[in-house]
């Protein structure tokens, strides 16, 4: 009787769930009948996690709730997905061997099926975003082959990796980028330090926001290129009027923001800190500034985008190297894939860097109770 | 009161002479309070929102100056918030971003924060690193006497409401403060956790015995603890009634003597009432 309902060999229970899930829709993440389903059995139905390459990969399943108001989902746990030292621990009481024996009789088409899933898990934001930005280069490569887009003004895509690979090739990039690289992390230094300093002064301290405040708002509200001239006049055109340039753009957004977030922070905590013997540097050390820690990262964060800002009008106001020199020589020479080369590099180089900060925020606010979306 | 006052006269460790206070938009909180506590004893203070009960323990804790008078602290007027003065809010208010242990820490004050820093002379480092362990031992004693080892290395944001409260009181307690103010602690808890938590701050207080300061806006909270219930009356805040309780520890909430002191400090807040 058993043979004959069941020609494809599943184990009874387990044709039993998959007939009444095939009924009752809702029963389809009820993960296994008994504790022996934990091991791959037979094949299931078409599609099934259990069947084929995946068995050797598939430890246990869990239910996912998702949503209140959906069942739970069943999702794989693969072997591969797993911390090295728990890989290839079969739980099941048929012991190692029913793995090796999954194991081979595989396809290896199965087992890549696998591993792009395992992939797909880790890399999915990343893939996202990638998505539409390929669309696009993608159709810009095209409508410049079909002539649609002027090749002179926009060069296709091709083109600009070519000319990237030459530059590679022959060293430029990597001396434009070290020199872009070295006036930002030294602007970015200087004008955070600066910054850092004076807001947490003022921030504090009521005398030091009356004495200071005043001075460095009128100074924020002069136009940032306007200082240009003076700043060549001082320093001349080198390094150092750059390097200041870009510390003044990074200066500003960190200061507001940090003096804000120290005027914000909430009175009850530092009257705890009051209470139990703090006061001065120490009250700010301990309580204060960690305190202000999520707006002094905004503040970092804008203050990094000024910088990358700055750094171009810098190198455009007279450089020698750099990604921004890129930028203009690509225009005095006509070649607008070498500008287009920069505008990108610029683009990689301010979202990598902006990462870094983020990273940096996720790790040290990991303490914060926040809604996560 | 007056009998009272005299007999505590000699043993006082915190003395308040004719403390006013006035508010900068003009209304005064407290005028003329006159208080002496005697070390080891549990003073409740009582009375209406709006009493200046609040206000009379941001004054002792040093938290806010006086307008007028003076306060003494074993004789010596104080100015300004002691380490041996401890002070338990009415909301956890624990820092986010430490963790159970490290907030509890903080209650040692500046001078035990220091940690893993290097100090260049070897007797220093001897002597920082036996500091360390000290402080080390006193943050664990205090989490464990609160029930919290469990949670040593939580973040706030994963405590429930009576938890935090206890890391509150675990980090009052762990400088080991002769005299610890609380400010409605329990106000803000669910009934169960408050008859628990109460009961547990009295176990702790059982053990080394430090003086109480509790203002509440509950009579039974006030008549649990006190030796002593103050009652303040508002507008201008001032002592209206101060009653001795002689009652035994643990005290029995619904026996006659109990409910005999509830209505005679209830009808002392609000002869309308009773």
């Amino acid at each position: 009787m058993h043979r004959l309902l069941n020609p494809l060999g599943f184990a009874v229970g387990q044709l039993a769930v998959f007939k009444a899930r095939a009924k009752r829709r809702y029963l389809r993440h009820n993960g296994r009948a008994s504790n022996a389903e934990k091991q791959p059995t037979g094949r299931g139905p078409e599609g099934c996690v259990e069947n084929g390459s995946a068995a050797s990969l598939l430890v246990s399943h869990v239910s996912i709730q998702i949503c209140s108001f959906l069942p739970p989902r069943r999702r794989p746990i693969l072997n591969a997905t797993k911390p090295k030292g728990f890989r290839r621990r079969c739980t099941s009481v048929a012991g190692p061997s029913a793995f090796t024996k999954a194991a081979a009789d595989t396809s290896s088409s199965g087992i890549s099926q696998t591993l792009f899933s395992v992939a797909w898990a880790r890399w999915r934001s990343a893939f996202l975003g990638l998505l539409i930005p390929t669309i696009l280069v993608a159709a810009w490569e095209i409508l410049v082959r079909l002539g649609q887009i002027d090749g002179s003004l926009f060069s296709s895509p091709a083109l600009i990796v070519s000319e990237l690979s030459k530059l590679i090739a022959n060293g430029a990039l990597l001396q434009h980028l070290e020199s872009t690289f070295f006036r930002i992390v030294a602007g970015f230094a200087i004008g955070v330090l600066a910054a850092t300093l004076l807001g947490a002064l003022t921030g504090f301290s009521k005398l030091g926001r009356q004495l200071l405040d005043p001075l460095l708002q009128s100074l924020r509200s002069i136009p940032s290129m306007a200082w240009v001239p003076l700043f060549i006049l001082w320093l001349g055109i080198n390094e150092n009027s750059k390097i200041c340039l870009i510390a003044l753009g990074v200066f500003f957004p960190v200061y507001l923001n940090l003096m804000n977030g120290v005027q914000n922070v909430d009175r009850k905590l530092v009257e705890v800190g009051l209470a139990t013997g703090f006061h001065g540097v120490q009250l700010m050390r301990t309580i204060v500034l960690p305190a202000s820690l999520p707006a002094y990262l905004v503040g970092l964060r804008q203050g990094l985008a000024l910088g990358w800002m700055f750094v171009v009008a810098a190198e455009i106001m007279g450089a020698s190297r750099g990604l921004g020199y890129l930028l203009i020589d690509g225009e005095a020479t006509g070649r607008p894939a070498i500008m287009f080369s920069a505008v990108i590099l610029f683009a990689i180089c301010g979202k990598l860097t902006d990462s870094v900060l983020v990273g940096l925020s996720e790790r040290w606010l990991r303490w914060q109770d926040v809604y996560k979306g | 009161m007056a009998p009272l006052a005299g007999c505590l006269q000699g043993l006082s460790m915190l003395r308040l002479r004719k403390i006013g206070k006035q508010f900068e938009n003009g209304t005064t909180a407290l005028s003329e309070v006159n208080l002496e506590i005697a070390p080891r004893a549990i003073v409740s203070v009582v009375g209406a929102s709006g009493s200046g009960k609040s206000t009379l323990l941001r004054i002792i804790s040093g938290l806010e100056a006086p307008t007028t008078g003076e306060l003494f602290w074993h004789g010596l007027p104080i100015d300004g918030p002691r380490r041996d003065i401890g002070f338990i809010f009415q909301e956890p208010r624990l820092m986010p971003w430490l963790t159970v242990t490290a907030n509890v820490r903080l209650g040692l004050g500046p001078i035990q924060q220091g940690k893993g820093r290097r100090r260049l002379s070897l007797l220093h480092q001897k002597a920082s690193a036996n500091s360390e362990s000290l402080a080390h031992d006193l943050v664990s004693e205090a989490i464990r006497r609160v029930g919290l080892d469990r949670f040593a290395h939580a973040f706030p944001r994963e405590l429930s409401g009576g938890m935090a409260q206890r890391v509150a009181i675990a980090r009052a307690l762990v400088a080991r403060p002769s005299l610890i103010l609380l400010d409605e602690p329990f106000s803000a808890l669910d009934a169960v956790n408050r008859l628990k938590l109460q009961n547990h701050l009295l176990k702790l207080w059982e053990t080394d015995r430090p003086t109480l300061l509790i203002v509440t806006h509950d009579v039974e909270e006030a008549l649990v603890f006190g030796d002593r219930v103050i009652v303040l009356n508002g507008d201008p805040g001032r002592i209206k009634d101060d009653y001795l309780i002689e009652l035994p520890r643990p005290r029995n909430r619904i026996g006659p003597e109990f409910q005999y002191w509830k209505e005679t400090i209830l009808k002392s807040l609000d002869p309308s009432l009773v």
